[in-house]
């Protein structure tokens, strides 16, 4: 399952710069550094965990790796292709095997499609099966996210679901394809704790059942650390410290992952 | 516990026969319009108006001389005014004005909608490219629809129908739709920017959609709607410039529409002696107009939630 050997994403010295659009009359642009030299490798099967607060550059990060952004420098690696500067058909190709799931699941389904539509869109989209096998593999990927029985959910539209049903929707639609690599940005920081336990569970299932590779982005490390094989820790737009999920969190060597680990919540007795 | 409520939630939805999405949006959609007095006021003026539109195909079957355009009483051959005959009166060469009346219904609703429908199409196709795409090709369709938008519509089809004679009516239902989208295409531009940012949008870029399928398939059922209110709203316009035109005497010739019944009686010199004449078509001409508006305003209430709001709280 878990091949060390096999690098899947593998980020190379990005960097990107955000700038405000400067007028003629509005004085100069500002600029902020979301990205400063950042370089991990994520490995086939595992779960890839990036920690940080907001602002420190770690959703840039997972959009950087969908293609939602270019990077201003740096390379960006897929089972050793350069995926930096591809277009059309080579994106295409690229968009098949690397899937997201957002953060707010009231936004990130179309309120005009149904529960069906929106997971079938990626079959359509890269004319996977006919319409009898796609409604099977709809089924498959409903069910795979606890949604039963599928069948019933065809037909429901975003506002006649709860968030937790909505991001399992969304969840069921990234792993329709079977994709190689999913970006998890935060899936479960707008749902109820109870309901976060869920998402993490169904995202541990998926993982093992299709071994697919995640890259889990989170601002908590209990998160990071119930899910993670390993985490990375980003602090303003810059990696400081990646390891074990064991070793980061029992021996934090950065002093920002070790207030991290301080500013969690504990219950006394 | 959120969970487990939601699923007792999906079984009541399960039990219910399988409710359609839009049948179940449009009595949503209903329930919120009926409460409104202005719009109930201008769908039932529409209803009338629709009723003469029909009622306008059988008048001739009741008698020839009930024809609008070709139907003259034999015993008359000036205007009279109103009687059992005629329950308008009759115009200057012996034909029924009611039933011109009735014609004119069924061109209003015609031009109206026809036109409208196209400049709405044209309006929304433009404005979501244009705000999809941006940049370049953003300033471009922009800065034409600003150019078509101060060329006064009216003085442009007079000028055209002074060079080429008369205008067919289609042509003039064209003229109208090509120089009436660029204010709806900039509203939908508006509303394609603030969709296009939206997550959804992205979701289906990370899928892998086509700029085509994220146009139509994903932008365009979130502004159809605002399309719709917006036709309300290009019907009225369509309708008095068709009016205006025909009043001036640029109308299509071979159709009886209000604006023409108006020109008849100017250039009759009837404007003083047959108010029975006169007034019908004029009445006609703003009722119709305003129950398009209202049938707009009121919509525009079911589709924008804050409207709503402030009127609750009044």
């Amino acid at each position: 399952m878990k091949d060390p050997n096999k690098v899947i994403i593998q980020l190379e010295h990005i960097s990107k710069t955000f700038r405000t659009s400067a007028s003629l009359f509005k004085g100069d642009q500002k600029e902020v550094i979301a990205l400063n030299d950042v370089s991990f490798k994520i490995f086939k099967g595992e779960i890839f965990g990036l920690v940080g607060e907001s602002g420190s550059g770690k959703t840039t990060t997972g959009r950087l790796i969908v293609k939602l952004e270019e990077p201003d420098d740096g390379k960006l690696l897929l089972g050793g292709d350069d995926i930096t500067k591809i277009k059309g058909k080579a994106l295409k190709n690229f968009r098949r095997k690397v899937q997201m799931i957002f953060q707010d699941p009231y936004q990130s389904l179309n309120p005009y499609l149904s529960v069906y539509d929106s997971v079938s869109e990626p079959l359509v989209v890269h004319n996977v099966g006919n319409s009898e096998t796609r409604k099977d593999m709809v089924r498959q990927s409903l069910n795979s996210v606890g949604l039963a029985p599928p069948d019933d959910f065809f037909y429901r539209y975003p506002h006649q679901m709860s968030g937790g049903q909505r991001q399992r929707i969304a969840i069921a639609r990234a792993m329709v394809l079977k994709p190689e690599f999913v970006v998890a940005d935060e899936p479960t920081s707008m749902l109820d704790a109870s309901i976060a336990i869920h998402i993490f569970n169904i995202l541990s299932e998926i993982q093992k059942k299709l071994n697919v590779t995640f890259l889990f982005i989170t601002h908590s490390l209990a998160a990071a650390r119930y899910l993670c094989d390993r985490i990375a820790v980003m602090y303003k737009g810059e990696l400081v410290e990646i390891g074990s999920a064991e070793n980061i969190i029992q021996n934090p060597s950065h002093p920002y992952t070790r207030a991290l680990i301080d500013a969690h919540p504990r219950f006394r007795y | 516990m959120t969970e487990n409520r939601s699923i007792q939630i999906s079984n009541d939805n399960k039990r219910s026969p399988k409710k359609f999405p839009t049948v179940e949006r449009f009595l949503e959609g209903w329930s919120v319009y009926k409460e409104n007095l202005i719009g109930k006021i201008g769908l039932t003026l529409l209803i009338i108006f629709a009723v003469m539109a029909i009622a306008s195909f059988f008048t001739p079957l009741i008698d020839p001389m009930y024809h609008p355009m070709t139907g003259v009483d034999p015993d008359i051959s000036h205007s009279t005014s109103p009687s059992w005959r005629h329950w308008l009166g009759t115009d200057f060469i012996g034909r029924d004005i009611l039933c011109q009346l009735l014609a004119g219904a069924r061109i209003a609703f015609m031009v109206g909608i026809s036109a409208a429908f196209m400049s709405i199409f044209l309006g929304t196709i433009i404005g979501m490219i244009a705000g999809y795409t941006g940049k370049v090709v953003d300033t471009l369709l922009m800065r034409l629809a600003d150019m078509i938008m101060v060329m006064p519509t009216l003085l442009v089809v007079l000028i055209l129908s002074s060079l080429f004679g008369q205008l067919n009516i289609w042509t003039i239902v064209l003229l109208i739709a090509l120089f009436r989208w660029p204010g709806v295409s900039r509203v939908i531009r508006a509303q394609t920017l603030s969709l296009k940012e939206r997550p959804f949008i992205e979701a289906a870029k990370v899928t892998g959609a086509s700029h085509f399928r994220i146009i139509f398939r994903h932008i365009m059922p979130n502004v159809l709607p605002l399309s719709l209110l917006y036709m309300t709203f290009r019907v009225t316009s369509a309708i008095i410039i068709e009016a205006a035109l025909a009043f001036l005497g640029f109308g299509d010739p071979s159709t009886v529409s209000w604006g023409m019944m108006l020109q008849w009686v100017w250039k009759t010199g009837h404007m003083f002696q047959a108010p029975y004449w006169l007034l019908p078509p004029g009445i006609c001409i703003s009722l119709l107009t305003l129950s398009f508006y209202m049938l707009g305003r009121a919509m525009e209430e079911v589709l924008d939630p804050r409207l709503r709001k402030e009127i609750a709280q009044e």
